[in-house]
């Protein structure tokens, strides 16, 4: 599993590195207006799509994959698979606020594992339980523009079953 | 004027320029802090893109001793130092200091920075060229100008590249 995740990780950061360099390519990307004409497959005037997310993650389980990259929580995401509700028993707060645990200034649910886990969550079509969310096993964390290891932060330690 | 949110900032690797001992510097924030200048999305977009569309006119240099020792401490065998070293090659070769959000003791609070690479001498470029080349920095130098993005350090001495590590750039621009 460790192997595949690795791989899709890999996968997932060439994808953003690709998709940001198409923005960044584009004829209309200093257009002051969008053009009426919707983007080709696979391009976006989305101006927003400048900026690399600063960490993506892989995880998987029951022999599903999804990836993930950091970014704000967004609740209507997150309620689907119930995670906001987990990531706050554990966590002790709401999303995008600081959580309880000590020397972790991360808001709750920015984090690419807690995306990634919702987006894995959705796809097998399961709520965040303790059961499920210990199945869960999670690539190596990498900077999305240089491909740099780091750890996982102590929310995420805490959250899911994973460590340093 | 929309502006970049905290959850957005802490979570992007955001392009954000300036000029520091009148040397134009490129910075990736890799979720560290900005500046209030570097907030504003339009503006900073703008600067964006048309840094990206200068031609590439400089001879570049990379820190490799930095790259090596932040690739040992992360123990990370799919990076080389020219693949690292590339992606900041990009600014320098359009004439900008690149600095990159320090890595070897990145946690949330960390501010620090270090210089990854840049310019050292001009390409030969035919006269043609260069024209074209003065046209593109116009827009550029216009906006880099401006005395919000101006900034003066006894403690950066851009003479002297490879000491430009660890550095607080937060303190610089207070």
């Amino acid at each position: 599993m460790s192997d595949k995740l690795e791989r899709t990780v890999k996968e997932y950061r060439n994808k953003i590195l690709n998709d940001h360099q198409l923005v960044r390519s584009h004829p209309y990307r200093n257009a002051q207006k969008k053009p009426k004409k919707k983007p080709q497959k696979g391009k976006s005037y989305n101006s927003d799509y400048w900026d690399y997310p600063t960490v993506v993650v892989s995880c998987g389980s029951d022999n599903a994959t999804a990836s993930g990259h950091s970014g704000e929580a967004r609740k209507n995401s997150f309620s689907k698979t119930e995670l906001n509700v987990y990531l706050k028993d554990k966590l002790g707060n709401d999303l995008g606020k600081r959580s309880n645990v000590k020397g972790c200034g991360y808001p709750i649910g920015n984090c690419a594992e807690d995306h990634a886990a919702n987006n894995l969550l959705r796809k097998n079509a399961k709520k965040a339980t303790d059961k499920n969310i210990n199945k869960i096993k999670f690539s190596k964390a990498y900077y999305t523009r240089t491909g740099v290891s780091l750890e996982y932060c102590d929310n995420c330690t805490t959250a899911f079953n994973i460590h340093n | 004027m929309s502006r970049f949110s905290r959850g957005y900032i802490s979570t992007h690797d955001i392009d954000w320029f300036c000029k520091i001992n009148n040397k134009y510097v490129h910075i990736g924030s890799c979720g560290g802090k900005l500046p209030p200048f570097a907030k504003e999305r339009n503006i900073l977009r703008e600067i964006q893109y048309n840094v990206d569309a200068l031609p590439e006119t400089y001879n570049t240099e990379i820190n490799g001793r930095y790259i090596q020792a932040l690739l040992q401490f992360n123990n990370n065998s799919q990076v080389t130092v020219d693949s690292f070293g590339k992606i900041f090659r990009h600014w320098a070769a359009r004439g900008f200091y690149s600095f990159y959000r320090d890595l070897i003791r990145h946690n949330e609070e960390d501010e620090s920075y270090s210089l990854i690479a840049w310019p050292t001498n001009l390409k030969n470029n035919s006269v043609e060229d260069r024209e074209k080349q003065q046209e593109l920095w116009r827009p550029v130098e216009e906006e880099l100008s401006q005395d919000k993005y101006l900034f003066n350090s006894d403690i950066i001495d851009m003479n002297n590249p490879l000491s430009l590590c660890h550095i607080r750039l937060d303190f610089i621009m207070q």
